[in-house]
């Protein structure tokens, strides 16, 4: 087994085990298990970086070019966002949505061929590590804000079944998930912008037109759609808490289906991915 | 305003427009383009969603969502013009509340004179104000998705687009340029590895009396104002000769792979499966190329009489099949490239548009309109759409956020 492939299962793993750790504590309201998620989810993402970084030494090229690369630096961006979070805000608890998702992407990527292929002349342009590294960064972002939505909604249904009133400080720690949740989906809807564009300019360039209703750009642009709306309801109509959680999951549910479903089902211009 | 106007510009329109331009989408992206159209169901036939696109439904609502921005857009130019002017400084967004002490009053007074706020003494307390400028992001940010919709219009009416395969010495004509192209060569590079790096097209470009060496590759266009030639793909074009037992030509052709020819005066059929230039068979014994060297060319050919397969046959380049007295083969092969072309007038417009669109972002992201008003014991702050977020930045200024204790 090479370098990188060992330094992605010692990623894996400790991924997992940040997962259980963060589970626990929440689960178990163990909140000293949640600095052990924390810890270890810093080194899996150190680890994670390592093969990233080994990968792309070998392949001499930015390591985002096909479905493995991709759903691996996903899992990266999702760890990366959820890092800065945590250290911004001191917010751990939703490490236990966000851990397993990473680790469960960290598992798809482990079922794909793991080649390191070379670029074919389609992705060799500058705008590759551009575009696909806004779009992971962005993921990241939308990932965390549906984690924080899922919380949100987790916490409130969880009072509501004990019949507790919820106290100020368990208010204002809601209120807290709920305007993390819309700033990471108000950066991560500026991410999926250049993305979108960046693609447009390449695609220009590649394809001789800018827009060719691709099912990853339809798909993109549906997402974008879905985030603006959300933003619109929230900013101008008021939508917050349970209503602007739901969102936030709906619209990861179309990021998920952009970066999986497409390239399944619907073949297109953006099948290399 | 009018009630229809209201109704016509509000934003809950908008959303329904947006929601619905989404959902047209989805099933467009489920439902093949473009096909035989008795492939499709007489729902999808109504609703114009076997050519999604271009069908009245979904003109009609982005014609909509166009003059509902628009309208909405507009409406808003002259209250934001008068909250940009006023002298009063702007109270924009949800109110935010800050309890402070003496100390901490005075600390952010001096924090927020170094981080660039516009602070003012009133009779009333400390007024700081900054980034008024960002009033304006909303109207930028809407401009740029409207001319994002004008070019989508200019390019639907306006575009030309096709394809174009030349082979060594051809020349074409375009309606969409003005001028002839003359394919040189085409290319195929290699790195040091052996893995192609480059598809690269010789073109000679006579346009008037001036005669131009170009060379398109991919992510390498031709651009001439709005003219556009990009490499799309290539294949070979192979060299059939077939001759009689005295050695005189009956037939030459050139032949794509998958083509057939029917031969002169006789019932014979060449059927050209492919030509393979680096020659394997697979583990399911189907021809396959390792690459586009010709390192170990092989056509494999099916002969047919009356439509009846007569053999299938392997031949190396000017090697022969010998059937019914007259001699079948191919003498050689050579690539041939496939450029896309496309004149569109709208991009200037796109990139425009884009440029439009990342300075609203900017404006709101970044540069939107903070107002606080900082008295001994509290601080009132307006900041648009992130009070909560400018108030969570002065507790940092101040104090640490506590700690999570989830």
């Amino acid at each position: 087994m090479n370098l990188e492939l060992v330094l992605f299962t010692i990623a894996l793993i400790v991924y997992v085990f940040s997962a259980v750790a963060f589970v626990f504590a929440v689960g178990m309201k163990k909140i000293k298990w949640q600095g052990l998620g924390l810890i270890l989810a810093a080194a899996g993402f150190v680890i994670h970086t390592a093969s990233l970084v080994v990968r792309a030494i070998n392949a001499r090229r930015v390591p985002l070019s096909n479905q493995f690369e991709f759903a691996t630096s996903f899992a990266w961006g999702i760890v990366f966002v959820f890092l800065i979070l945590a250290w911004r805000y001191k917010l751990r608890a939703v490490g236990a949505i966000v851990m397993p998702l990473s680790f469960l992407l960290m598992g798809y990527a482990s079922m794909l061929n793991k080649d390191v292929r070379p670029l074919m002349p389609a992705l060799q342009s500058a705008w590759l590590p551009i575009h696909v590294g806004m779009a992971v960064i962005g993921y990241g972002a939308f990932a965390l804000a549906a984690a924080l939505g899922l919380l949100y909604l987790w916490r409130v249904r969880k009072r509501v079944n004990e019949e507790k009133n919820i106290g100020d400080t368990a208010s204002a720690r809601l209120e807290l998930y709920d305007f993390l949740s819309y700033r990471s989906t108000a950066f991560g809807l500026l991410m999926l912008t250049l993305v979108i564009l960046t693609g447009m300019i390449w695609a220009k360039s590649a394809w001789g037109r800018y827009w060719s209703w691709d099912p990853k750009e339809t798909w993109s642009l549906i997402t974008w759609v879905i985030y603006a709306v959300y933003l619109h309801l929230r900013l101008r109509q008021g939508w917050r808490g349970k209503k602007a959680a739901w969102f936030s999951v709906i619209g990861f549910l179309s990021v998920l289906f952009t970066f999986v479903g497409v390239n399944y089902i619907l073949p297109g211009l953006h099948s290399y991915f | 305003m009018s009630k229809w106007k209201r109704v016509l510009f509000g934003l809950k329109t908008g959303i329904v427009l947006m929601i619905l331009i989404a959902l047209h989408s989805i099933a467009a992206s489920l439902i093949p383009q473009s096909a035989d159209i008795s492939q499709y169901s007489a729902v999808i036939r109504f609703f114009g969603l076997h050519r999604a696109y271009r069908s009245p439904l979904f003109l009609i609502l982005m014609a909509l969502f166009f003059l509902n921005l628009l309208g909405c857009t507009i409406q808003s130019l002259a209250p934001r013009w008068r909250q940009f002017r006023s002298p009063e400084a702007p109270r924009i967004g949800r109110k935010e509340t800050l309890s402070l002490s003496l100390e901490e009053s005075a600390t952010l007074v001096e924090t927020l004179k170094k981080k660039r706020y516009s602070v003012q003494s009133t009779e009333v307390g400390v007024v700081a104000t900054r980034d008024r400028i960002g009033l304006w992001g909303v109207s930028v940010t809407h401009l740029a998705i409207l001319l994002f919709l004008l070019a989508g219009i200019i390019s639907a009416l306006t575009s030309l687009s096709g394809s174009l395969a030349l082979a060594s010495g051809d020349r074409r004509t375009l309606d969409a340029y003005d001028g002839e192209f003359e394919m040189d060569r085409f290319e195929v590079v290699y790195n040091a590895l052996g893995h192609v790096e480059q598809y690269k097209t010789h073109l000679n470009v006579y346009s008037g009396d001036k005669k131009e060496e170009v060379v398109v590759a991919v992510n390498e266009p031709y651009v001439s104002g709005a003219f556009q030639l990009h490499a799309a793909s290539y294949g070979w074009i192979s060299h059939l000769l077939v001759e009689d037992g005295e050695g005189q030509v009956i037939e030459r052709a050139e032949l794509l792979n998958q083509d057939s020819i029917r031969l002169q005066d006789r019932e014979l059929s060449v059927f050209l499966y492919g030509y393979f230039p680096d020659y394997l068979l697979s583990d399911e014994s189907e021809p396959i190329t390792r690459s586009e060297r010709e390192v170990n060319p092989k056509y494999v050919m099916a002969l047919y009489e009356q439509n009846h397969q007569i053999g299938v046959y392997t031949l190396s380049p000017g090697e022969a099949v010998i059937y019914d007295d007259i001699q079948i083969g191919f003498t050689d092969s050579e690539m041939y490239s496939i450029l896309g072309f496309r004149k569109d007038y709208s991009y200037p417009l796109i990139l425009l548009a884009s440029g439009v669109l990342l300075l609203g972002l900017a404006m709101i992201y970044l540069l939107y309109p903070k107002t606080i008003f900082i008295h001994e014991r509290d601080a009132v702050l307006y900041a648009g759409r992130n009070s909560s977020g400018l108030s969570m930045s002065l507790k940092r200024m101040l104090t640490r956020l506590e700690e999570d204790v989830d």
